[in-house]
């Protein structure tokens, strides 16, 4: 590389991190603005989060009494549960909480009380993060956020699949699911609920299984306009998920018409090579794709894991590592959105600027990229990009509360790691220059 | 009580066929093995091949055409010269110094993690394992090798005794002498190896007899433990008959220590057999033995009903129920039966049945005729007392080898044959029970000890199976088969077993004999140090 080329380069990244610099605090003034008028967390949210926080291990047996709370079918099982995860004696105990164990004993309040105050706290967190019990409910959410510029994709939250029958059910409901929505739906779609027998050992098998029920998905997706996407999980199914994603891509009549999407995770450490074939196949195939850039919701499980198989570990172990892979990415996939329609999914403000800063200094219209984020989470970060004039698209999970609790434990868990931005009330205290701090060695970890 | 550090261990990763590389390594050593399917393999007598009148065929259960390798049949006099061998080796080997005996066994782990494909690759078509169970057997038996030598560094020096002025008090461990390893056909790699690696270090030699449907592996593995250093008379192969071979080296005169690995009937007798000394026989055998179970897995009325269901299927179905650890009853509570058991048929259903040689295989053959005999007619008695809520139909099940697909029982006599025996294949019955504690007398109730599980949610209730669940290897809300070395060290009692655990910190010392020295190291009263 010349001399000349280098100075070239330097510049433009120079120019590329002053601009992020501008837009992100722009975007940080937008948000304190409207978090005057939006209310973040409800209060019951807040609550549960600072007593997550306040210790680690209030937190795990209060993650662990949500987890079971859906399968509690009495009141008196619910305070024999609330007892066990919360002894009495144990000074750890939530003042509410402690506030229920206590009276029932004496008798002055009945376990139906208590289970209902459980069942009621419980239920406010839910409706934080998850956007309605029934499918029906899916489409006044829809209305609602049109109504403030902001568009949404709908996640079914089921149990776990374990029989063909059951994934039949699965891919039913998401093709009622689009009926309902028209034009204007967007779902995201688990690959491992397509199939009972979805196995990173046999790539084609499990491909071809999960395919006949995402066929049928796509071709109602097709024939109201709505669009799809394929949700990652683990890492073990990301090379099934995506050649999963180039067979329906190549089905005849359906393949060059389905509106698909796949999600990039930006903590697995080869993410970069991941795009690299991602995008080959694409050129060499000519199809296009949406893909949703995100970090990643699996860490601890990703770890943990890995640890127990005796693997390296596939995900970053620093989280600026992998903030600065999804910079890298965010580049890749904007540089590339004639192949690809790029979908940034972060809550990070620094991620969302840097994003618009690489569109802008690709000269890129501002509709082909779109900004995503969770439902019930960051309220006025939606608020400040959509006033940006960027498309922006929350991830709406909708479904019953047994099947929920894992979504439901997995947010709270992200909601009071170290670096939970939700509860720092952030937008008041935080130095911008924290905020928007180039990712680099000296910043947090994960988890 | 300040609890001591756990013996570390370079564990062996398994394998992670979501990377397409190993998936290709997995399929390129399946074609190196079938290459060299039928060949003749012959006993090995003190480091001489033996070929012998008669043979056994060892034949593909998914294809019984199909010969994996013919192994010579030992006979009386064969055995005879066997054991005259390894008495004479005994010595020598015993006097090796204990770091050599454990350098071998680390050079064996080396030499079997690089063949760890092939090894399974030849698993897979030896005994019909799936992938995946094929490769764990492979690494629990590199992990065996590795932990039994690390255990051995740390027992070699004996105890500490108590000491006073004027002696020198010892207390160290000695071999026992000639072992016979009695390995199973179920994890012919694992279990053989973890035996004969185990008895090896402490000092002993051995007498290996294989199962008589898995020679071809132990013939391998005999050979890869000369190649790592044990001299070929300190191990010897020598496969064949069970009731010939292997009741012969239980009550052989010569024979001190037995390793055995199978069924509680053969269990029995070894242990019977050991309490009677033969004429000439001037010492008292020592047995280890591991049998089977009738293992139950309790579903409480607060379980995660997802995890119960795909941990049933694992525990009851891997290998098609034929692991000593494998679940045969499951325990329900009333409150969740009925929800419970149209998901968990329906996932039966949905297993898939086929050539384990097929990455897309889930549940492959039984190992023998025998055992198809025998599974089959378990079901056609048992479907008279009890209701046969499933059964895969024939139809779904490949046409030629030894397949049996899973079946459910619901309203299981708790007195049954289903309810009671060990049956070793895909047959899973059902109980309903009223209360969890109800759950665990059910549990307790039958003559076995060896594994166990629990599906609750309630930490009062997972506490009560702790005290009161009586198996050596209880699993909470996790499947109850997969147990790993130095992780879950393995086995059970009650008539599953002797309580010893199998890579586990105390596993070591039931091969060798603790001895005391005592020496006065004064003179004339005075203390000389």
């Amino acid at each position: 590389m010349s001399e000349h080329r280098v100075r070239v380069r330097v510049e433009e990244s120079v120019s590329l991190e002053a601009r992020t610099q501008a837009i992100g605090r722009e975007l940080l003034a937008r948000a304190k603005q409207a978090h005057a008028h939006l209310s973040s967390l409800n209060r019951w949210t807040t609550q549960l989060l600072r007593w997550c926080l306040a210790d680690p291990h209030v937190k795990s047996q209060v993650l662990r009494f949500l987890d079971c709370l859906p399968s509690l079918t009495t009141p008196r099982a619910v305070v024999r549960h609330l007892r066990e995860y919360f002894p009495a004696d144990g000074w750890r105990l939530p003042a509410a909480l402690r506030l229920g164990v206590s009276l029932t004993r004496p008798g002055l309040l009945t376990a139906p009380a208590v289970s209902f105050m459980v069942h009621q706290l419980v239920e406010q967190v839910a409706q934080q993060f998850i956007a309605g019990a029934r499918a029906e409910d899916a489409v006044s959410v829809m209305q609602r956020l049109a109504s403030r510029g902001v568009r949404v994709s709908f996640d079914v939250l089921g149990e776990q699949v374990t029989s063909e029958a059951e994934a039949d059910r699965y891919a039913r409901q998401y093709v009622e699911l689009i009926s309902r929505l028209g034009a204007a739906g967007h779902v995201s779609v688990k690959p491992s609920a397509l199939t009972a027998q979805f196995d990173p050992l046999s790539v084609r098998e499990s491909a071809a299984r999960a395919l006949g029920r995402l066929r049928l998905i796509a071709q109602r997706a097709v024939e109201v306009g709505a669009a799809v996407t394929l949700d990652m999980e683990q890492v073990e199914y990301r090379e099934l998920t995506l050649e999963l994603a180039k067979q329906l891509l190549q089905e005849p009549g359906l393949g060059e018409r389905v509106r698909l999407g796949v999600v990039v995770q930006a903590y697995v450490s080869d993410a970069e090579q991941a795009v690299t074939d991602l995008l080959d196949w694409l050129a060499q195939h000519r199809r296009r794709l949406a893909v949703r850039l995100v970090k990643g919701a699996y860490w601890d499980y990703e770890v943990a894991h890995a640890l127990q198989m005796g693997w390296a570990v596939p995900v970053h172990r620093r989280k600026w590592q992998t903030d600065r892979t999804f910079e890298r990415l965010t580049e890749r996939l904007l540089a590339s959105s004639s192949m690809v329609r790029p979908e940034i999914a972060s809550h990070n403000l620094r991620s969302i600027a840097h994003a618009m800063a690489v569109a802008e200094e690709l000269k890129l219209p501002k509709d082909t990229v779109e900004f995503q984020l969770l439902y019930g989470m960051g309220d006025a970060i939606q608020a400040a990009v959509a006033s940006l004039g960027w498309p922006v698209r929350v991830y709406a999970p909708v479904g019953e509360l047994i099947p929920g609790m894992a979504y439901l434990v997995r947010r709270i868990l992200e909601n009071t790691a170290n670096e939970s931005f939700l509860l720092q009330d952030f937008l008041e205290t935080a130095s911008a220059d924290t905020l928007m701090a180039p990712p680099g060695p000296n910043g947090g970890s994960h988890g | 009580m300040a609890k001591p550090a756990a013996l570390e261990f370079p564990a062996e990763p398994f394998a992670n066929f979501a990377d397409s590389r190993q998936r290709a390594a997995f399929t390129g050593a399946l074609g190196d093995v079938g290459r060299e399917l039928g060949a003749r393999y012959p006993l090995l007598i003190a480091g001489e091949e033996v070929r012998t009148q008669q043979w056994l065929a060892s034949v593909n259960p998914a294809h019984p055409a199909q010969v994996v390798g013919h192994a010579a049949q030992a006979g009386g006099a064969e055995m005879e010269r066997a054991v005259a061998a390894a008495e004479h080796a005994q010595p020598r080997w015993a006097a090796t110094p204990v770091d050599e005996r454990i350098a071998s066994l680390r050079k064996a782990a080396g030499l079997l993690r690089e063949r760890r494909w092939w090894f399974a690759a030849l698993a897979v078509l030896e005994v019909g394992k799936p992938w995946r169970e094929a490769d764990a057997d492979v690494v629990e038996a590199v992990e065996y090798l590795d932990y039994y030598a690390a255990a051995m560094e740390q027992v070699a020096a004996g105890k500490a005794v108590l000491q006073r002025p004027g002696e020198a008090n010892q207390y160290r461990y000695v071999p026992r002498g000639v072992c016979a390893v009695i390995a199973p056909w179920n994890f012919p790699v694992a279990i053989l190896t973890g035996m004969a690696s185990a008895a090896l270090v402490t000092g002993n030699v051995v007498i290996l007899k294989p199962a008589e449907q898995s020679p071809v592996l132990a013939y391998h593995l005999t050979r890869l433990l000369h190649e790592a250093g044990i001299p070929a008379d300190a191990v010897q192969y020598l496969p064949g008959l069970g009731e010939d071979i292997g009741a012969g080296l239980v009550r052989h005169p010569k024979v001190r220590l037995i390793l055995f690995t199978g069924s509680k009937a053969v269990g029995l007798s070894i242990l019977q057999a050991v309490g009677q000394p033969e004429p000439g026989q001037r010492f008292l055998k020592h047995a280890v033995v591991e049998m089977g179970g009738k293992n139950a897995v309790i579903v409480d009325e607060d379980a995660d009903l997802d995890a119960a269901i795909k941990g049933a299927l694992v525990s009851a179905f891997s290998y098609g129920g034929q692991k000593c650890s494998a679940a045969s009853r499951l325990i329900i509570h009333e409150a969740v039966y009925d929800r419970l058991i149209p998901r968990l048929t329906k996932a039966v259903e949905g297993l898939r049945i086929g050539d384990p040689a097929s990455p897309d295989c889930e549940l492959g053959p039984l190992i023998d005729e025998e055992a198809v005999r025998r599974v089959t007619a378990a079901i056609a008695q048992g479907g008279r007392s009890a209701t046969l809520l499933y059964q895969c139909p024939s139809g779904r099940l490949p046409q030629e080898g030894y397949f049996m697909g899973p079946a459910l029982f619901a309203d299981v006599d708790r007195a049954s044959a289903l309810a009671q025996q060990e049956l070793f294949g895909p047959v899973l019955s059902l109980f309903r029970v009223r209360s969890f504690e109800e759950a665990l007398e059910l549990a307790n109730d039958v003559d076995y000890g060896l594994t166990g599980g629990v599906y609750s949610r309630s930490p009062s209730h997972l506490q009560h199976a702790i005290e009161a669940f009586e198996v050596g290897n209880l699993y909470l809300n996790r499947p109850i088969t997969g147990a790993l070395v130095g992780r879950q060290p393995f086995g059970g009692y009650k008539l599953s077993g002797l309580g010893t655990k199998a890579g586990g910190p105390d596993y070591l010392l039931q091969l060798m004999i603790p001895k005391t020295i005592c020496e006065n190291t004064a003179r004339h009263g005075m203390p000389l140090e």
